[in-house]
């Protein structure tokens, strides 16, 4: 087979999907950018929610150990939310 | 604009365009990930399933393109990707599917689309045959890929490239001429 066979084959290949799978298509990607901006959204709520308790609770109790505990986990959190949103981005 | 205009470049010293919002480039890129979900997945069903994934796979990772490479290139990436990851998450070779219907259907012009129509049904199916590795290497070239761009993508020397592309079109061509 040929280079030449291989770029007709690819004109073949390359035909533009009928206009309703295109609309398909577009409202599936809709969809699916909804529902990734909504646990976006979630997740930093999540977070924001989980940081805020660690925080009063260490307020409510401030001692030493408390602090480097809120602190470790607050830090774990942060961490964690981070490399979630990275390994997505594989 | 699917061939031709690229979002990103090579050239270090061009500065790259902002990325378009997700809408367009699903317009832009959108037979391309439909091309490559189906040459993956056969169920109809499944592929949508893995087009939806392919999908946010590509929205999760538009924050990290940097445009050293083309838009279409990153997208293409993507979507091998996380194809490779579906079906071996499913633990079997995709079946040998039936043509997908649409193929078949909504033709405007029957006689000539037919025939455009079955050619294509059976390269994808001849596709869908090959090892996991030479249909990597087979999608590029018939996306309109450079060599050079498959082994960047691939993340293969050259020479790898030439050997499973040598193979790939040597099944390729097998299949095609041995179809029913």
């Amino acid at each position: 087979m040929s280079d030449f066979d291989l770029e007709r084959l690819g004109d073949v290949w390359r035909q533009q999907p009928d206009a309703a799978e295109m609309e398909r298509l577009q409202r599936t990607a809709a969809a699916v950018s909804r529902r990734a901006r909504y646990s976006q959204i979630v997740d930093v709520a999540a977070a924001v929610a989980i940081a805020g308790v660690v925080i009063s609770l260490v307020a409510s109790n401030p001692r030493g150990d408390a602090v480097l505990m809120g602190t470790a986990a607050i830090l774990v959190l942060l961490y964690s939310n981070f490399r979630q949103r990275k390994l997505r981005q594989v | 604009m699917e061939q031709g205009q690229s979002w990103g470049t090579d050239d270090p010293s061009i500065t790259a365009a902002p990325l378009p919002p997700f809408e367009r480039i699903v317009a832009d890129y959108g037979p391309l990930i439909t091309r490559i979900a189906a040459s993956y997945e056969a169920d109809p069903s499944l592929r949508e399933d893995l087009t939806q994934q392919i999908l946010l796979a590509v929205w999760q990772a538009l924050p990290s393109y940097r445009a050293d490479a083309s838009l279409k290139t990153f997208i293409a990436r993507v979507a091998q990707n996380r194809s490779i990851s579906f079906v071996t998450k499913q633990v079997r070779q995709p079946p040998v599917a039936e043509l997908p219907e649409k193929l078949e259907a909504d033709m405007p012009n029957p006689e000539e689309s037919a025939i455009e129509a079955s050619e294509r049904a059976s390269l994808l199916e001849a596709t869908r045959r090959l090892p996991l590795p030479q249909r990597q290497v087979i999608i590029l070239v018939l996306e309109g890929f450079s060599y050079p761009e498959i082994a960047d993508m691939l993340d293969i020397a050259p020479n790898a490239l030439a050997l499973r592309l040598s193979r790939a079109k040597g099944a390729l061509k097998s299949m095609l001429e041995h179809r029913p």
